[in-house]
């Protein structure tokens, strides 16, 4: 039976992290890092990290309208990720009898890769890439547009309330 | 794999990728219903500070009614006292005050002034509910915070104003 320990030092948002296909969860240290605990029979195991944006799920404007109201417009939103960075990372792990990989995400903006891995096991990276997803940052731009949309909407309304009283 | 034991081996990317994958419904579902519960808490702590903020109003709505009552109750004796002080030091009253130090057994002096204090009750009485009617009035006034001690503040005033009243027809009576 190999050990790994994954310890993600950086967790963040959205991001998924997956250990043959299958979702682990975490257990948190006091510095607030992420530690996987994985016990297998194979000789190598699959990891993979995706870190998703909300913006390009499905009906996202319906969805982040939806938000924006019930949030008294906007006043009490989560706000979505501006930069709209996203990191995919897949990489197969060579396992011993007890493995630890330290793993950081990367954020420095200059880098391109999503994940560095400090392991004393063999790695194979398959893909490692973080990106700025243009597409998402349209939507974004989108977004804004129809809340400054509805906000007018709701100053007109007010003003119309106001007048016909 | 370096000696040193970092994976170096990684695959850069020349350029940024224009668009990237949909976001797989599960995932998507778990991020809206984690934005949902993010909204729902803030609206939640919004909910919880206008509670308190009403429990504090609510406290200092209790000590501004305790305060009024209690000025009023000052009131109500200041007026008893003065309006009772001046009818007694009235030259009526000496006179009367004399007669009682000269020859106390006359009853029917001891009557006269019984009946000079009496005369002096619609005065103590008028005072009295012009300043209930000002109470009532006062406390009646901060209608945001509907509560009963409130509303038994209110009641006591309205006892008093109208004891007053009766004292008024019994003064007029007479």
């Amino acid at each position: 039976m190999n050990t790994l320990t994954f310890k993600l030092m950086n967790p963040k948002e959205n991001t998924w992290i997956k250990f043959d296909d299958v979702e682990v969860k975490p257990q948190k240290d006091k510095g607030g890092h992420n530690i996987y605990s994985i016990k297998t029979d194979k000789q190598k195991i699959d990891v993979t990290l995706y870190k998703y944006l909300e913006v390009n799920s499905p009906f996202y404007i319906l969805w982040q309208i939806f938000f924006f109201i019930i949030s008294l417009f906007g006043i009490f939103n989560k706000r979505l990720e501006k930069n709209c960075v996203v990191l995919k990372y897949h990489a197969t792990i060579n396992l011993e009898n007890d493995t630890t990989v330290i793993a950081r995400i990367n954020t420095n903006y200059k880098e391109q890769t999503a994940l560095s891995l400090e392991t004393t096991a063999q790695v194979v990276e398959h893909e490692n890439q973080r990106m700025i997803d243009k597409q998402a940052k349209k939507r974004l731009k989108i977004l804004k547009v129809i809340k400054i949309c509805l906000w007018l909407a709701l100053i007109a309304f007010m003003i119309i309330m106001i007048v016909n009283r | 794999m370096q000696e040193d034991g970092f994976s170096n081996n990684v695959t850069l990317q020349e350029e940024p990728a224009t668009t990237l994958n949909t976001t797989p419904k599960n995932v998507s579902k778990a991020m809206h219903l984690d934005h949902f519960f993010v909204v729902l808490n803030k609206l939640a702590i919004l909910g919880m500070m206008f509670c308190i903020f009403s429990v504090v109003g609510q406290v200092i709505a209790y000590l501004a009614a305790g305060i009024a009552f209690f000025v009023y109750i000052i009131f109500m004796f200041s007026a008893t006292v003065l309006t009772l002080g001046l009818a007694l030091t009235s030259p009526e009253f000496r006179e009367m005050w004399g007669y009682v130090k000269d020859f106390s057994s006359h009853t029917e002096k001891i009557n006269e002034f019984f009946n000079y204090v009496m005369a002096a009750l619609p005065y103590v009485s008028g005072i009295a509910l012009v300043i209930s009617i000002v109470s009532i009035v006062g406390l009646s006034l901060n209608k945001h915070y509907r509560h009963p001690v409130r509303i038994v503040m209110a009641g006591i005033s309205c006892v008093v104003a109208a004891i007053s009243l009766i004292f008024i027809l019994a003064g007029g009576a007479k």
